[in-house]
């Protein structure tokens, strides 16, 4: 390893999003832009996120943005009242303010009172969110007087949810001595308190986050807030990007052929995909691009041991696996699809596999309707899968996938055995797959037909010292031409390939490191 | 949380198989078991019901038949869609409604095979015309070589679930149908572990119940040897062939019995598959 210093180019800033609760106003949501300050409002104010609440300091805190890390941090600038982080009040820690207490999803800064036990009417409440997008609309729902609150999707009375994966009877909120208590009401796909699957029922804490399907309700005492979803057919509806998968994987084990020892085939991929990104997965021989998408998948648990955790949804994938499973779609190498059935009807079925017990056939008919026109595939519904050509049928596989409302979409070399224009059509198809918001990651070894449509490439490589696949690169197009010196990916596979390559993989790999780290 | 409905997955399974029976004409095996059907009967009819020796050849016979008829329905439905099944099991399928999709489909099929069969057998072979249970026994013969081949279709559906693919499928066929003809006391005596296999076979059951109703401890069919030497006659009779309705009823259970449990073998077996998908 070489000790020249490294050129270090930061990366845009993570995104994440504020929610801000006032009284008396809007709900609100701010998309952070790294550093931001807070404070109250006024006429000569440099903040970059006012408030009107009278207990807020003109310079109260700011959000600070460690781009190294990719982390967001909050300081209370001693401000008069001050913050309390996650109900803990921050304490001075000199003339600047308090100390920067690291900030994670779901993490709730209050400027109140001293006293937490009797909080003021105009506190503000301010939750930091990977997850939120800052073009939702939130709506609020309140609980006074109310002993009993059915949530479901598009009920007359209760907390109605717009959300297509939710059920009409999802869940119900219920006061019992005084405390509210919520309960799973036989859902298709659950609901998580605080980021755990609710089994059967729970009593409620101020500020819970409840997550049913990809809704998200806030508990606040006397009110509920949540999102709403919509249907994401429009292009234009997604703006914001957001966190959606978050991978901190220290080390992948799988059992050896004929032997009860392990063998490490990964380590050390660490790296978030936001909505709206068509990644590349590019790696030699070996490199454990299979084992990734296994451990993305979530079925790596089957023959090995991940030491690390899948984040979905903030949510681990591991131990929520059963809740989560149906949110990120593998599309095989090889055709899973039936060649004797007509399009529509493997659609169809696949609707009715997922939805059939929760939603009425009209609304599924609806769906497939939905989904069939999204993936260009109305002109073959009458056609036999078998005389589908290779892209076509790779289009119908999304489709399948695409029906449970899945956010992410693996495929395992879906243009092997393409022609180049297929390839090439295939990739667009794929690549119009994110414009709502999804996430597209591929493995393919003819990366260079669409090179301008992927957001992203993972490189994988295997290292020469430890016979491990490790991350080698992560980032945009052009800066992995500019980090591997290559005009083409496909070069960078013969850059990093020890067996009929150049075999820098180390190189890259400790490149990538130093990077990281700055 | 709950999945999608099991009954409501079945018939959505169940109308697909019927779909994919049409377009990749899966009907030939009906035309199979027609011509299998001819060829048996063909032989053997003639000769049924004229001795003991030849009677009880003819039975085994249909019941190899028939036993052949419903393992080849089934013993590749399963295996070549194990990528299948995985993909849809992570999107919420239920394998039991996936398996008993295919038992009640594989049930309209087998009765038309078994109805083919039938009308070929009496073609060709002379049937008596009284029953244990029911008066004709037409009707017994028709239930006991249906239960035999829905039988053996489902354990052509077990053998496809656990094998890994179709190839291994295949090449386990034949040792399954050498199992059943051989255990099917016809051939060979059996005896020791040998016996007990036995009671795990459609081929001893299918013969219990067939020898039941066409009475092969009957003095009415004398051994070969009688026609020559009259005076050598069956001093013993078979219990397996007793012509009582309790033997019959007890022949066809344990065919339902071992049917049930290659339903749950199977289920069990793709459940085991797809455990961590």
């Amino acid at each position: 390893m070489d000790n020249k210093t490294v050129y270090y180019k930061p990366l845009p800033p993570k995104p994440a999003t504020l929610l801000i609760i006032e009284r008396g106003k809007q709900l609100r949501l701010v998309s952070l832009i790294g550093s931001m300050r807070i404070g109250r409002e006024s006429a000569n104010s440099t903040n970059d996120i006012d408030l009107s609440s009278g207990i807020a300091s003109r310079n109260h805190g700011e959000i600070i943005y460690e781009d190294v890390e990719g982390v967001y941090y909050y300081r209370d600038n001693n401000s008069l009242n001050g913050t309390f982080y996650n109900g803990v009040k921050l304490e001075q820690l000199n003339e600047r303010g308090t100390r920067a207490v690291r900030l994670s999803d779901g993490d709730i800064l209050r400027i109140d009172c001293d006293n937490l036990l009797n909080p003021r009417s105009d506190a503000v409440i301010l939750i930091f969110s990977t997850k939120f997008s800052s073009d939702e609309m939130w709506r609020r729902f309140s609980l006074e007087g109310a002993s009993h609150v059915d949530i479901g999707r598009g009920i007359t009375d209760g907390i109605s949810l717009t959300d297509f994966m939710a059920s009409r009877q999802h869940a119900a909120l219920d006061l019992i001595d005084g405390k509210w208590v919520i309960s799973d009401k036989g859902s298709v796909n659950g609901l998580a308190v605080n980021r755990s699957v609710l089994q059967g029922s729970r009593e409620l804490a101020v500020f819970d986050i409840i997550n049913i399907a990809n809704t998200t309700l806030i508990y606040l005492g006397s009110e509920i807030i949540f999102n709403e979803v919509r249907i994401k057919t429009d292009p234009q509806a997604h703006i914001q990007r957001s966190v959606v998968m978050s991978v901190n994987i220290n080390e992948v084990k799988v059992r050896k052929f004929n032997s009860f020892a392990k063998k490490t085939l990964l380590s050390n991929i660490n790296l978030d995909v936001e909505s709206g990104d068509f990644i590349l997965i590019l790696g030699g021989a070996g490199a454990g691009k299979t084992t990734f998408i296994k451990s993305l998948m979530g079925s790596i648990k089957r023959t090995g041991k991940v030491e690390g955790q899948v984040l979905f949804d903030n949510m681990d994938l591991y131990k929520n696996f059963k809740m989560l499973k149906h949110k990120i779609g593998l599309v095989p190498q090889f055709s899973t699809t039936r060649d004797n059935d007509t399009v529509y009807n493997t659609i169809m079925d696949a609707a009715n596999i997922k939805l059939a017990g929760e939603y009425s056939g009209a609304e599924i008919k609806q769906r497939v309707d939905d989904v069939i026109k999204k993936l260009m595939l109305t002109s073959l519904t009458g056609s036999l899968v078998k005389n589908l050509s290779g892209g076509q049928k790779k289009r119908v596989e999304v489709a399948i996938q695409a029906i449970g409302d899945q956010e992410v979409f693996v495929l395992d070399e879906p243009d092997s055995g393409m022609d180049y224009a297929t390839r090439v059509d295939l990739m667009k198809n794929l690549c119009s797959c994110t414009d709502t918001g999804g996430v597209v990651m591929v493995i393919s070894h003819s990366p260079d037909d669409a090179a301008d449509l992927f957001t992203k490439v993972i490189v994988l490589a295997k290292s020469q010292r430890d016979e491990v696949g490790r991350l080698a690169y992560y980032g945009d197009v052009q800066h992995a031409y500019e980090f591997f010196g290559v005009d083409k990916l496909s070069d960078i596979v013969m850059e990093i390939n020890y067996e009929g390559g150049h075999g820098r993989g180390d190189e890259f790999i400790d490149k990538f490191e130093r990077t990281r780290r700055g | 949380m709950h999945k999608t409905s099991r009954i409501k997955q079945t018939f959505v399974y169940i109308k697909k198989n019927f779909r994919l029976f049409m377009n990749q004409k899966d009907w030939k095996f009906i035309i199979i078991a027609a011509v299998i059907s001819l060829l048996v009967c063909g032989v053997v009819g003639e000769k049924m019901f004229e001795t003991y020796e030849s009677t009880k050849s003819g039975f085994f016979a249909i019941i190899s038949a028939a036993i052949w008829i419903g393992i080849f329905n089934s013993i590749q439905g399963v295996c070549k869609e194990h990528d299948t099944i995985t993909s849809e099991y992570r999107s919420g399928l239920h394998i039991s409604s996936y398996v008993m999709s295919h038992v009640l489909f594989d049930f309209a099929v087998c009765f038309i095979q078994t109805a083919i069969l039938m009308a070929i057998c009496c073609l060709f072979i002379d049937f008596p015309s009284e029953g244990i249970i029911v008066e004709g026994a037409v009707v017994e013969y028709f239930l006991t070589l249906f239960l035999i081949i829905w039988g053996s279709d489902i354990m052509g559906i077990m053998i496809s679930s656990v094998s890994p693919n179709p190839n291994t499928a295949m090449t386990a066929m034949p040792f399954v149908l050498i199992l059943q003809l051989v255990m099917s006391g016809v051939l060979f005596e059996l005896n020791g572990w040998a016996e007990k296999i036995a009671y795990v076979t459609y081929s001893k059951w299918g013969m219990s119940a067939l020898g039941s109703i066409g009475d092969l401890n009957s003095e009415d069919l004398p051994l070969k040897l009688s026609a020559v030497f009259p005076n050598v006659v069956r001093l013993e009779t078979e219990a397996a062939y007793e012509a009582t309705s309790e033997n019959l009823l007890k022949a066809w259970g344990c065919i339902l019995i071992i049917a049930v449990c290659c339903t749950i073998i199977s289920i069990v077996s793709l459940k085991i598959r797809n455990r961590d998908s």
